[in-house]
This record gives C-alpha cells, structure tokens and sequence, in this order.
C-alpha cells in the first residue's frame, strides 16, 4: 500500500515537474534569445538568428536610446517626446495611479468595515455586483465623458480616473480590516485620539504591508499599460506607449529587428529590477474568498 | 511699611473670599460641560467626508459612463455639424445586418468561444496544478513561482515583440537548420497565428490564477490533509478530494468573472498586429478595441450599440454561471 502511494505520488510530482520545466523554457527562451539578439549588429542577426555573436556590441543600445522618440502634433506645433520624457511620463501616470487607486481603495474598504451604517452595505454591494456585472464597450463613452469635465489628455485626470475602489484589492482590504480588533480603535479614542488619527495612526500601519503591495502591483501594471495612455493621454506619451509606436514603426532608422528587440529589452529592466528586488513581497500569499450574496 | 503690607493682605483676602462667594452663588447654574459635538456626529462627519470623493468618482466614471454608453447606442453622429442625434433602433438594425452578412462577425463570435474554452479546459486546470505544486513545496516551487508570475509584471507589448520574433524569425531558422524544412513564421502563416496567439495569451496568463489559488491552497489547515495522509492518501486524490472541494468558492470566483472575458479578452491581439490584424484572429474584444482606437468618433455610437448587445449577452450568463455554480459545486466552506 505504502509503496503504490510513493510512487503515484513520485509520478505526479515528475509529471507536473516536467510540464513546468517546459514552461519556464517557454518563457525564459525568447528573453534570453532577445538579450543576446540585443547584443548583435543588424548584419550579424541576418547572418544567425539562433546563436549569439560574438564580440557583443551595445551599438544597438545607443540606436535605440537615440532614436526612441514620439512626435505628437498639438495645436502649438509638433512636440519630440525623447525617452527620459516618456520615463518621466511613465513614473507620473504610474506612481500617480497607483497611489490614488490604493489610499482610495483601502480608505474606502476601511469605512465600509468599521462603520456599520446602512450606506457601507450598499457601498460593499456596489463593489460585489460590479466585479460580477460585465460591462462591455464603455470606452467610447468614457473617451466622450473625460473630454467633458477635462480629464482627458491630463495627468492629474488620469489620477482621478485611476482613483476608483471598484477592484479585488478593495475585497483584500475589508477582509484585513474585518479582522483588526474594535480594541484597538476603542482604546484609542478613549485616550481622545480622532477619527482622522485612528485612521492614518493606528489603522493605515497595520495594514502597510498590503498597502505596499498593492501600489507596487498597481504600478507595475500601470507602467506597463500602453492602451490607456494611448486612448486618454496623447499629449503624454508614457515609455509602454512609445514601445507600442516603436515597435509598429517603418521608419528606417526603427525598423531593424534587433533594434526593436533592444527596445523590448531596456524597457524590460526597471520593472524586472523592481520584481527582482520585492518579489518576495509581491508573490506573497495574496487572499480572496469567494463571492456571495 | 508693616502697615503697607497687611493693608494688601487684607485686600487680597477680601478678593479671595469674594471670588468663592460668587463660585458658591453660580456654580450650581452652570452648564455641565458638555463636549462640542457627540462622537456619533463625528463619526458621521468623518464617515461623510471622507467616503464623498470615491462615491463622486464612481457616479461620474462608472454610473454616467455607463448610462452615457446607453445612450449612445441610440444615436447617430453627424459628421457635417458634429453633432450626435437621436437615431432609434438603427445602430442596432446595422449589427444585425454586419452580423448576418458578413463571415467576420461569425469567425470573431467563434474564435472568442474557441479562446474562453480553451482558457477554461486548459488553463483554469493547468494553473490549479501548478499552485497545488508549488503550496505543497515541492523542489523548485520558489523558483516556479517566481517564472509564472514574471509575464504578470513585463510589459504586454515588451513580451509581444519578444515572442513575435521568436516564433517569425527563430523558429523557421530552426526548422530549416534541425529538421531541412522551410516553413512560415507562426504569425506570418494565417493558418497557425490564432493558435500561435491563443497559446501565447495562455502562457501568459497564469500569474494571477497561480497566485490566488496558492494563497487559497495554503489556508487549508494541515491537520486535515495529515490526517488523510495517515489514512494513505495520494497526491492525486488528495488535489481531486481534499484541495478542489475546499478552494472551490475561489476557483467559482475566477470562472464567474471570466465569462465577461468571451467579450473582452483581446488575447493581445493589438499587441502583436496594431489594428491590422487579419480577420481570422478577431475576437470581440480586440474588435471593440481597436474600432475605438482607429474608427474615430462617429463610430461611437455603433460601438456603444455592440457594448450594449454584447452586455445583453454577458450580465445573464454569467450570473447563470454563477447560480450553476453554486447549485453543482461542492459544499464546502473555504478557510
């Protein structure tokens, strides 16, 4: 008995073993191919696609810094975006986002756990039924409805926009929530703290870890989104975006592949830097139940 | 000198007995000190005040987007005085008409199916495994972890163009050089690019799933999967009797919401082809997408009426799913 439980068990575990090396091959594969790729001359990839050559050269990192450029026509003339402008973009439209949509989120998700009004049901309800409720095809309208009140093509407005409680983390934060002891905002009041100083004080340290984890998955989506800045802000274009153009552009100077490649790759680091360093934080255990009612 | 001082201390004391003979004559009439508000109120203040811009944000972006897409599903845009008029049923009648008279309409209805299903029989069970893997610590999980969530957090468009090249230029490279055969790129040929993107977009597309279920996994408590242990248990039965059952309302969570995802999944379509991909790749999602961003704005209203259909659609079946769900899923309560 004993013996046929070990190796079903040593048969599973090398089958599920084996279909995850395949993957980590599947996805390393065309990062590393793209590494080296980016370390050949134009002549060299035509010469080898497969095998890395050898010296490397980083002419293609100078290429692609210099030429990784937007131009976008306003009304005051055509603007050159260079790539430190479209990083300093990125960083606005990220940090920005992530930040509003976090403090906003867990704020809200704070209120509707500890204050057991009749709104804070209807409020969590709210949330439920839009993660469920599929809406499909708003974004025509939305384009339509930040042009209205001056969001569109702002960065600010694309914080407010960003600035929405309605996602899984709100459901992350009530559930930390729920489980902090009414104690501790108790004992705190009576020692005449405020709701504003039991709030940033007492009840926004204790869920810091979650609140850091959250803006740092919210900025790393951010940052790598290309379609929203692409539809809601032209005039500023982020580093995701100017890939996008990059990659789909004919001009001469663009149009090498392992230039292009070498796009991938420099934009590629930061994120892969900031991964490296929180991972653990990051791939932590994140918790959600089911969804009822 | 002597006189002085004990004229002032005489002085003194009449004050002092004149102020205790008012304290005695009002003190009694005075108001208890009560505080400026009470903490209900202050409660409500705070609640009020600080619960007003997130309910403000989603009125405006949620509630009259969604009411303004409604709308305009029913009109029209006139191009000469750019303006939108009131236009009926008539958005709708086009639908119809493009749906019924066209084979793209069609191919994109059943290469969005043919991408939820394949999501749902291939994907949904594949991620499962992998967190059962890696919440069991078997050798290599931390570093398994690491590489099914790597894709979650690189760029869409960055991978894209990666994998693009990868599968255009590398692999016919390889099959020339291995195997002497001279075949297409993967996109390049129509008749391997759906597949080509629908596995790209699968492969991708674990990190989140992985994660959440590993957290699920990892609360089921020890002593239940040790005491099926003593009772010799294996890892199989263990995952189909024990794992399944107990993380069912987090695995029901992920397939209700995913329904919406037969409309909206572009399955990175606009990454790999911008808004020229062939016909035979669309799905809905990257056709309500890439309309928007090139059609321009007397589109709008078409694209609303499809965004409304396709809503029409989505909101029943999913919650069909979800009561379907909860009628056949396990009973199970998840820790």
């Amino acid at each position: 008995m004993k013996r046929k439980i070990w190796k079903v068990n040593n048969i599973v575990f090398v089958l599920l073993f084996a279909v995850l090396l395949v993957y980590v091959l599947l996805i390393l594969l065309p990062l590393v191919w793209g590494l080296y790729t980016s370390l050949k001359t134009r002549e060299g990839f035509v010469r080898d696609v497969l095998w890395p050559a050898w010296p490397p050269t980083f002419n293609n990192y100078v290429s692609a810094f210099s030429n990784f450029q937007i131009k976008v026509a306003g009304l005051q003339g055509t603007k050159v975006f260079y790539i430190y402008d479209m990083f300093l973009n990125s960083l606005l439209y990220a940090l920005g986002g992530a930040v509003c949509s976090a403090i906003v989120t867990c704020v809200t998700a704070y209120l509707v756990a500890k204050f057991p009004y009749r709104f804070s049901k209807i409020v969590y309800g709210i949330v439920i039924v839009a993660l469920i409720l599929p809406i499909v095809g708003a974004l025509p309208s939305q384009l339509q409805l930040t042009r209205a009140i001056g969001v569109y093509d702002n960065m600010i407005g694309m914080w407010i926009m960003n600035a929405s409680f309605l996602n899984i983390y709100f459901l992350i934060f009530y559930a930390t929530f729920k489980t902090v002891a009414k104690d501790y905002a108790e004992a705190a009041s009576i020692d005449g703290a405020s709701n504003f100083t039991i709030l940033t004080r007492l009840m926004i340290p204790l869920v810091k870890n979650t609140l850091f984890m959250i803006i740092l998955l919210q900025f790393i989506g951010l940052w790598n989104d290309y379609q929203t800045p692409m539809m809601f802000l032209p005039s500023a274009p982020t580093v995701a975006y100017g890939m996008y153009q990059f990659s789909f552009s004919a001009l001469n100077s663009f149009n090498v592949e392992t230039i292009k490649i070498t796009g991938g790759i420099m934009m590629l680091m930061p994120v892969l830097i900031l991964f490296l360093v929180f991972h653990k934080k990051l791939i932590g255990n994140l918790t959600m139940g089911g969804i009822k009612g | 000198m002597m006189k002085k001082e004990k004229h002032t201390r005489m002085l003194s004391g009449a004050v002092y007995d004149l102020r205790v003979a008012l304290h005695g004559r009002f003190a009694g009439k005075r108001k208890p000190n009560r505080k400026f508000m009470s903490k209900k109120t202050k409660d409500m203040i705070f609640y009020t005040v600080l619960i007003a811009f997130p309910i403000a944000q989603f009125a405006y972006f949620y509630v009259a987007v969604n009411v303004n897409s409604v709308l305009l599903a029913f009109k029209s845009y006139d191009i000469l005085s750019g303006a939108y008029g009131f236009a009926g049923f008539s958005n709708f009648i086009n639908i119809f008409k493009e749906f019924s008279g066209s084979n793209l309409m069609a191919k994109t209805a059943v290469n969005s199916l043919v991408a939820y299903a394949v999501g749902l029989i291939a994907g949904v069970p594949l991620a499962l495994l992998f967190s059962f893997y890696i919440t069991k610590k078997f050798p290599g999980h931390g570093f398994f972890k690491v590489i099914l969530f790597l894709p979650s957090i690189i760029s869409a468009i960055v991978m894209v163009v990666l994998f693009k090249y990868f599968v255009d230029r590398l692999y016919p490279e390889f099959m020339l050089r291995v195997f002497h055969k001279t075949v297409p790129g993967l996109l390049t040929d129509s008749r391997s690019a759906f597949a080509t993107v629908l596995f790209y977009s699968i492969l991708v597309g674990f990190g989140t799933g992985v994660l959440v279920y590993s957290g699920a996994i990892a609360r089921i408590p020890a002593s239940l999967t040790e005491a099926a242990k003593l009772d010799g248990i294996t890892s199989l039965r263990e995952f189909w009797y024990i794992t399944l059952p107990l993380i069912f309302p987090t695995i029901s969570t992920f397939l209700i919401v995913g329904v919406a995802g037969i409309f909206t999944n572009q399955l990175n379509l606009f990454s790999f082809f911008s808004s020229s991909a062939e016909y035979e790749v669309y799905t809905f999602g990257y056709f309500l997408f890439a309309q928007t961003a090139y059609a321009g704005t007397a589109n709008y209203p078409r694209l609303a009426a499809y965004g409304l259909l396709f809503t029409l659609v989505a909101a029943p079946l999913t919650f069909g799913v979800k009561k379907l769900l909860e009628k056949l899923g396990p009973e199970a309560t998840e820790f």
